[in-house]
C-alpha cells in the first residue's frame, strides 16, 4: 500500500477538484478519460484481495499518469454485520483526509475486527486523540450518513450485487467487471489499454 | 419420407429455430467483438476451468468462430456441421454455468457481453438453445442421411 500512499500524495491537489458528492474517497484527474468505481465493502474478503492486490496497480498505471479517475463507493452488504459501521468510519476519516490510511488499517486487519468488532481501536493506530473524537461526532451526521446512502442507491440502481464490483466507464459507457476473472490484473490492464489506445 | 420436408410442421420448426440459432450467434459474436476482449476474457477466467494462456486463447478466438456459425446457420450452407459445432459448443457452455451455479459463484454468465449475470434465467436460455440446437443437428443429419440415401 506504500505505492497507493506515494502516489496519492502526488495526487493531493487534484482531489481538491472532485465534485461536492465525494469527500477525499477519489484520486485522480477528474477529467481523465476513464472513470473506475470501485463497489466494496470493508468487511468482504474479496474487496480485501482487490484493495490489496489490483488497487495499488491501478493506481500506479493509470490513476497516478491521469489515465484514470477513480471513486471509491461505499457499498456495505447486509451478511456482513460490521460493513456499514467500517464504511461510516472511514466515510468520517475520509472527511478528516485519512481515506487511505483508513482504508489501509481496516482491510490489513479485517480478519481480527470481523471477528471482535473492534473498529474504532483498529483506527486508532492512524488517528489521533482529536481526529477520533471529530470521527465520532461525523459518524452520525449527514456528511457521512449521505454518501453512503447514495453510493449504496447508486449500487442497487446499477445492478450491483456483491461486492467487490468496478464499474468502468469509457466514452459514456458503463462496463462492469465481477467475479474472479477481476483479481488477475492482466485483463484489467488489457481492457484499459484497449481502450486508450 | 415427407417428413423430412421443409413444409412439414418439423421442418419449418427446423428452419425457423436454425435461422434464430444463426441470428442468436451472431448478436454474441458482435457483442463481444465490439467492445475490448479482455472483458470477455475476464467473464471466461471467472469460470476457473482454464489457465490464463487457454483464457485469453478463447477470449480471442471464440467470438469469430461465433461469426462463422452464426453466418452458416443463416446461410444454411453444410447444414449438419453448422448445426453439430452449434450444439457442442452450447452442451459446453450450458456444462459451465450449471457447475458454476453448482459451486455457487456469483459471475457473470459471459455469453452477450459484460454485466448478463449468471442465473437460473441465464441458466434456463442456455438450455433452450441447446435443445432447440439438438432438434436442429438431429434434423440436419436425417436430412443429410436421407440425401444420400436419394443419390445411392
Amino acid at each position: 500500500m506504500k505505492l497507493l500512499i506515494a502516489a496519492l500524495a502526488i495526487l493531493l491537489p487534484v482531489l481538491a477538484a472532485a465534485p461536492d458528492t465525494i469527500h477525499g474517497n477519489a484520486f485522480g484527474d477528474p477529467k481523465a478519460p476513464i472513470l473506475i468505481e470501485v463497489f466494496s465493502d470493508f468487511q468482504c474478503p474479496g474487496c480485501k484481495r482487490f484493495h490489496d492486490e489490483d488497487l495499488p496497480l491501478i493506481v500506479k498505471d493509470y490513476v497516478a499518469p491521469g489515465k484514470a479517475y477513480l471513486v471509491y463507493r461505499y457499498f456495505p452488504l447486509a451478511m456482513h454485520p460490521y460493513g456499514r459501521k467500517a464504511a461510516e468510519l472511514v466515510c468520517a476519516c475520509a472527511q478528516l483526509g485519512k481515506y487511505e490510511q483508513a482504508a489501509d488499517i481496516l482491510f490489513a486487519r479485517q480478519s481480527a475486527w470481523s471477528q471482535d468488532g473492534k473498529l474504532d481501536e483498529t483506527l486508532a493506530a492512524v488517528l489521533t486523540p482529536a481526529e477520533r473524537q471529530k470521527v465520532a461526532t461525523l459518524i452520525g451526521s449527514p456528511s457521512v450518513q449521505k454518501p453512503i446512502d447514495s453510493d449504496m442507491a447508486e449500487g442497487a440502481a446499477l445492478g450491483v450485487k456483491g461486492t467487490p464490483t468496478v464499474l468502468v466507464t469509457y466514452k459514456s459507457r458503463r462496463y462492469p467487471l465481477v467475479g474472479e476473472g477481476l483479481f488477475n490484473y492482466r485483463w484489467i490492464k488489457a481492457t484499459l489499454d484497449d481502450f486508450l489506445k | 419420407m415427407t417428413f423430412l420436408s421443409s413444409k412439414t410442421p418439423a421442418g419449418i420448426l427446423a428452419l425457423i429455430l436454425r435461422v434464430v440459432l444463426g441470428v442468436i450467434f451472431l448478436y454474441a459474436a458482435w457483442i463481444k467483438l465490439r467492445e475490448p476482449w479482455a472483458l470477455f476474457a475476464m467473464a471466461i477466467d471467472s469460470y476457473q476451468v482454464l489457465p490464463a494462456w487457454a483464457v485469453e486463447l478463447v477470449a480471442r478466438a471464440l467470438p469469430w468462430f461465433e461469426l462463422l456459425l452464426g453466418v452458416l446457420l443463416v446461410a444454411g450452407v453444410w447444414r449438419h456441421v453448422p448445426a453439430a459445432a452449434a450444439s457442442l459448443l452450447l452442451a459446453v457452455f450450458f456444462g459451465l454455468m450449471v457447475r458454476a451455479m453448482a459451486k455457487g459463484m456469483e459471475i457473470d454468465c459471459g455469453c452477450f457481453g459484460p454485466g448478463d449475470r449468471l442465473s437460473w434465467v441465464t441458466l434456463l436460455r442456455d438450455g433452450a438453445l441447446l435443445a432447440s440446437s439438438l432438434f436442429v443437428t438431429a434434423r440436419a443429419f436425417r436430412q443429410r442421411d436421407w440425401n444420400r440415401s436419394q443419390a445411392a
